[in-house]
């Protein structure tokens, strides 16, 4: 399995890939081995433990300090042919499906993507289940005699497993000091997201304001509540229309499709053509006066209560938290990175 | 610049599309085959490089069945200038790897600075012909491309590829190459009358593994290193579907009932003091990581 983690830390899906990969690796009664370019805490590495990893494997390079795809599916693809598993695993991220594909090319091996599911054979190979057409059917596939057979995962499909406490792995450091063909691509620059000026579509966080807010002015609480939250702003047709907002931030059937992590309605009814453009958001508040508004059957905490009244003390309390911890958010990095430039 | 496009026809996902007996259907009173979205995207690319360097040609390349003329003849519509079908009963049941090998033989034959294709089809989802293309031309790749700008060095392209969270990775990219291109590059234009007029009279040249000098072994299901064994009907992700509301339209309530419904959550309810709600939704956000600890 190869393991994302950035500056020590696992990447998001770390720990569902690697229950997933245990439920295989029991069914073939093999070793599970997680690999990660660079340095993981004995605490990281413990999680990666007690959710199934029998083997953890950090690597060493000094290309590593180059965030390049070039060389990272280089050094991974000369591990891998050294340690010839018969399958390898990974997330479907940006990050993730762009060296599984540079991986499996150079391994002149096949790969599935974006897979929802994967299973053992009775013959015990590898049979992948990922949706095709747009969601509209499921191809389950199955490997040529290539190895590695190899799939990676989307992050929404899989679930974490149940942990072991007492599961332990043997860590190894590998210091690989393989000659590596130079890159022939160079990242001359890296532009972080603006929640406030990037699509929706790409936001992790949504805040969106509908008819409840009852003026342009009041709209404004939306804006804040995102700002805390490092999050996009999003509205109804209804907002739009009004000129509350631009129109570019419209969700719904004649706006934008959104599908964040986290989406919080203010003053939102839930009338479908709203509803359609953000149901499938993983987490959804909604803060609405009307016990009875439809909003509430697709949300996983509803708040009843007058949305001018709850927003300025959820902004107020949340800046509070904000600045308790040390982390800045995202909103203040970029603040900090377009400060520095003028 | 001389540009190669690799374009898939493929069925407009929008579309009525059905599983019966482990098949996949393209239904309706005319079943709607459209170039793949983001391949369109990659030809308004090449036609914009070409125009900016003032010179060059684009080659538009597909690997199906005579059916997908129609959509070479699109392509040239929009402004390619020469098209490719590359067609065989041999290449039927090609995965990625089997599809790129006969595109990168092909493209072997052209002159070329850059090829270009969609991040990935809509049919198969897959989104790996480019990294099998670019490795087997043994040329640089960059997936995930949203921005294509030409530098002083003419054998130089400086590029955004999409990253999470709305962030891009600019990188500076030697020509040859291969480029997979993401959705928001550009906003392809329409075809103009002149060009649909010059697409109908052009000539597609077809070429079949013989000519291209590949073995029937290496492509389709033979040279193929995944299989797909079964296709079956998605599996229903919603628990509870709400009739639509009657007062939509009847395209909206298509597109409601088409996009899956609504899956019916059990929400929690806070009530009460605005105070108290929110810090219990504070407590809430904290456990969800939204906020941290």
């Amino acid at each position: 399995m190869l393991i994302e983690q950035q500056a020590g830390v696992l990447g998001d899906g770390a720990l569902e890939l690697v229950s997933e990969g245990r439920k295989i690796a029991d069914k073939l009664d093999e070793e599970l081995t997680a690999i990660t370019l660079g340095d993981l805490s004995t605490e990281q590495a413990g999680l990666l433990a007690r959710y199934g990893a029998s083997r953890i494997l950090t690597i060493d390079h000094p290309a590593l300090s180059e965030q390049s795809a070039e060389l990272y599916s280089q050094l991974l693809s000369d591990i891998i042919r050294r340690h010839s598993p018969d399958i390898v695993l990974a997330i479907h991220s940006t990050a993730g499906a762009d060296l599984a594909s540079r991986i499996a090319a150079r391994l002149n091996t096949g790969l599935v993507s974006g897979c929802d599911r994967v299973e053992v054979s009775p013959e015990k190979f590898l049979v992948a289940v990922k949706p095709i057409y747009g969601g509209k059917a499921a191809a389950t596939c199955s490997f040529s005699a290539a190895r590695p057979q190899m799939a990676t995962l989307n992050l929404d499909a899989i679930d974490l497993g149940t942990p072991d406490p007492n599961a332990t792995a043997e860590v190894a450091s590998l210091k690989v000091s393989l000659e590596l063909e130079p890159p022939q691509t160079q990242t001359v620059d890296f532009i972080p997201g603006d929640p406030r000026s990037m699509d929706l579509s790409e936001a992790e966080v949504v805040v969106a304001g509908g008819r409840g807010l009852g003026s342009r002015a009041n709209f404004k609480l939306v804006h804040e509540l995102a700002d805390v939250l490092g999050g996009s702003v999003g509205a109804t047709r209804m907002a739009v229309d009004e000129e509350w907002i631009e129109r570019e931030r419209q969700i719904g059937l004649t706006g934008k499709t959104v599908r964040p992590k986290l989406f919080i309605a203010c003053g939102i009814s839930g009338a479908i053509q709203h509803t359609m453009g953000m149901k499938d958001s993983k987490v959804i508040v909604a803060i609405n006066t009307d016990r009875n508004a439809s909003i509430f059957k697709i949300a996983d905490v509803g708040i009843v209560g007058d949305v001018l009244k709850v927003l300025p003390e959820l902004i107020a309390q949340l800046r509070e938290v904000m600045q308790q911890t040390t982390r800045p958010s995202l909103n203040q990095v970029v603040d900090a990175v377009s400060d520095s430039q003028r | 610049m001389n540009v190669v496009v690799c374009i898939k026809q493929v069925a407009d996902v929008e579309g009525r599309i059905v599983v019966e007996r482990g098949q996949v259907l393209i239904q309706g009173l005319i079943p709607s085959y459209v170039i793949n979205p983001l391949d369109l995207l990659a030809i308004e690319a090449a036609i914009r490089l070409k125009e900016g360097y003032g010179e060059g040609r684009v080659t538009l390349v597909s690997m199906g069945d005579a059916s997908a003329e129609e959509a070479l003849r699109r392509g040239i519509a929009l402004g390619a200038d020469d098209a490719l079908l590359l067609s065989d009963p041999a290449f039927e049941g090609s995965d990625s790897y089997a599809t790129a090998l006969v595109l990168a033989r092909t493209i072997s034959t052209i002159p070329y600075h850059l090829v270009l294709c969609g991040q990935r089809a809509d049919d198969t989802q897959a989104g790996q012909v480019g990294a099998y293309l670019a490795e087997i031309l043994g040329i640089p790749l960059v997936q995930g491309v949203v921005k294509i700008e030409t530098t002083p060095d003419p054998n130089k392209l400086r590029l955004q590829r999409k990253l999470e969270r709305g962030a891009r990775q600019v990188v500076e990219c030697p020509l040859p190459a291969v480029l997979t291109v993401g959705a928001g590059l550009n906003t392809p234009r329409h075809a103009t009358i002149k060009g649909v007029l010059k697409a109908r009279r052009q000539e597609i040249p077809h070429r079949d593994a013989r000519v291209l000098g590949i073995s029937t072994e290496e492509v389709g299901v033979s040279g193929s290193k995944v299989r797909i064994s079964h296709i079956s009907p998605p599996k229903p992700k919603m628990k509870g579907l709400f009739v639509p509301d009657s007062r939509l339209s009847p395209v909206d309530k298509l597109k409601a009932i088409m996009g899956g419904g609504l899956v019916q959550k059990k929400s929690n309810y806070l009530e009460g003091d605005p105070k108290e709600v929110a810090s219990q939704l504070i407590r809430f956000l904290k456990q969800q990581k939204f906020v941290p600890d």
